[in-house]
């Protein structure tokens, strides 16, 4: 199974592919997950299943995604990912309560992951970047390649919706700090790692994806969509999907 | 929506934010304006604001502003509402353009908030360290010493604190106590001196009547993996043979098809095989490295041996500008 936006048409989904969620009529996706049913299962639009997301915290939960994508992955892939997860949730009850009692979130958007430190002992992730890392770790899939198109904190902010990027110090704590990023006409820009960039990738040939002949797919402006939206011009005006 | 229809529906919005912001100006000393998310909880979504936006008097903004106050301590919470969803101006080109309607719902919600204590690491470390300490107040310094950085002179201090703890509480086997567990365990190995290895090892051993449980294990050898993964290590004059051998012992129980394939073993054995090459490489034995990378290289289920093969394939990523040598001590490794 390629990429597919879902419908009302069943679809099966393996354990772990990959799913998002995010804007039905216009395609712009915001969140992601990884499929977290032990067996196949076939859902249509607007049902729940099982997923593990970096909500954050990073936790298993019941959720309806509104677009799925396959690597192709093996039995042993599945498994191996399964025993990556394993160890990523054991920090997660942890994180969970000082998100809940403290509103203290451990998340990070740029980079999408950030390694154990001694201030922050465990590995910080965005949505995108828990996906990323379980795909590379898990099944030695490097599903994206930078860098990707640059994104100001007001596209950030829409991008990554749950995320209050209107504090300075909460802007620095999710990695897109003042004056670290690059200059875009003007406005400050950062390389993000986005959700819709998954399903563009998932979208090619499995061969390209998922073996020795795979690459990683290079992200291109308007990817943030599932299907792709042309970026907006002076002269076309409107947005326009391919 | 056409542009036309769009570019008016955003007017619309940006007059009633104009008008809702000069009635609270009006209302308030200007000095003294907080406008924060939780303006943003009076209304459901910008529908709904469509909706309110000329029904809304000054008493609403009133009692809106002080539940702001009231959550808010700090002044810089100014809330830029028309940039986060309209950009920074009409004419301003944009590459793409985002539906208006998705406006951060998580706005809506009230955020808790950390205790007051939460930046001065003098008032979590006595938290930590003191007896009479209620068991409430100790989870919430535990949690918060997590997630603080403290400075060099307050490490040992934290370090002390963190080893009573887990000393005293490593065999609890209920999901919130070793889920606290965890958070002094990552702490205190992400913070330790070679000098604590063998001792922080220690705690991954049974005593004559108790076990682990497996989720402690796995923070037990996690920590310290972690610790020499992300970290620099310098062993030079540190003798780590304890922590070798009981790192040994957990990879010696976790190797057969039977015990690998329980729920979170499989993750133990990756994590300590790993962690037990690495420390190899890094107190300059390559001789026994390669001997424990031949042994993990044979495990079965193989899925568990190509896990440990990959995560080293990583770490020399990782510590390619760190430390060069033993990154290249892993490549080399890994050719074999």
């Amino acid at each position: 199974m390629p990429s597919s936006v879902l419908s009302n048409q069943p679809i099966d989904l393996e354990p772990f592919d990959v799913l998002g969620s995010g804007d039905i009529e216009t395609g712009l996706l915001t969140h992601a997950m990884l499929c977290r049913e032990s067996q196949t299962v076939t859902i249509v639009l607007g049902e729940n299943v099982q997923v593990i997301d970096m909500g954050p915290p990073l936790a298993d939960c019941d959720e309806a995604p509104t677009v799925a994508g396959s690597a192709g992955l093996s039995e042993k892939q599945r498994r191996k990912i399964k025993a990556f997860v394993d160890g990523e949730l054991s920090a997660s009850k942890a994180k969970q309560e000082l998100s809940e009692r403290f509103g203290i979130k451990q998340y990070v958007i740029h980079p999408s992951s950030v390694a154990p430190s001694a201030k922050l002992p465990s590995w910080r992730y965005s949505c995108v970047g828990f996906v990323l890392r379980a795909y590379r770790r898990g099944a030695s899939i490097q599903l994206l390649a930078s860098p990707c198109p640059l994104k100001s904190v007001d596209e950030i902010q829409v991008l990554y919706p749950n995320q209050d990027l209107s504090k300075k110090f909460r802007r620095k704590w999710l990695g897109v700090g003042d004056g670290t990023g690059t200059e875009r006409d003007g406005v400050e820009c950062w390389p993000i790692d986005l959700v819709g960039y998954l399903f563009h990738s998932l979208e090619r040939p499995v061969e390209e994806i998922n073996g020795e002949k795979a690459i990683p797919y290079q992200p291109q402006e308007g990817d943030e969509f599932f299907p792709r939206q042309k970026p907006e011009t002076a002269e076309n005006g409107s947005d326009q999907v391919e | 929506m056409s542009e036309k229809m769009l570019t008016h529906f955003k007017q619309q919005h940006i007059q009633g934010v104009e008008k809702i912001l000069g009635g609270v100006a009006e209302a308030y000393d200007e000095n003294d304006l907080i406008l924060d998310t939780t303006l943003i909880t009076r209304f459901e979504n910008l529908d709904l604001w469509a909706v309110y936006k000329d029904e809304v008097d000054k008493e609403t903004l009133r009692k809106i502003l002080e539940e702001s106050r009231r959550l808010k301590r700090a002044k810089q919470s100014q809330f830029a509402f028309g940039t986060c969803i309209f950009g920074k101006g009409e004419s301003e080109a944009k590459p793409t353009s985002y539906p208006v309607l998705l406006f951060p719902k998580s706005f809506q919600k009230v955020e808790p908030q950390p205790p007051e204590w939460v930046e001065s690491h003098d008032e979590i470390l006595q938290r930590l360290e003191a007896d009479d300490t209620s068991s409430d107040e100790y989870e919430k310094a535990l949690r918060i010493a997590e997630i603080t950085d403290f400075s060099d002179e307050k490490i040992e201090r934290l370090l002390n604190a963190l080893g009573r703890y887990i000393s005293n509480n490593r065999f609890a086997s209920n999901d919130d106590s070793t889920a606290l567990l965890g958070c002094a365990i990552r702490k205190y190995a992400m913070n330790m001196s070679e000098e604590h290895f063998n001792e922080y090892a220690k705690w991954l051993q049974p005593t004559d009547t108790k076990i682990l449980d497996s989720k402690v294990e796995l923070e037990l050898v996690k920590g310290i993996d972690s610790r020499i993964s992300y970290s620099p290590v310098a062993l030079d004059g540190h003798n780590v043979d304890e922590a070798i051998s009981i790192i040994g012992e957990v990879c010696e129980e976790y190797s057969s098809r039977r015990r690998l394939l329980k729920e979170n073993h499989a993750s133990i054995a990756v994590e300590a095989n790993h962690s037990i090459v690495l420390l190899r490489l890094l107190a300059g034995n390559a001789k026994k490295a390669e001997e424990e990378f031949a042994r993990a290289k044979k495990l079965d289920p193989d899925w568990v041996a190509e896990l440990i093969v990959e995560q080293l394939e990583e770490t020399a990523e990782i510590m390619k500008d760190r430390d060069s040598g033993t990154s290249d001590k892993i490549l080399e490794l890994l050719k074999k």
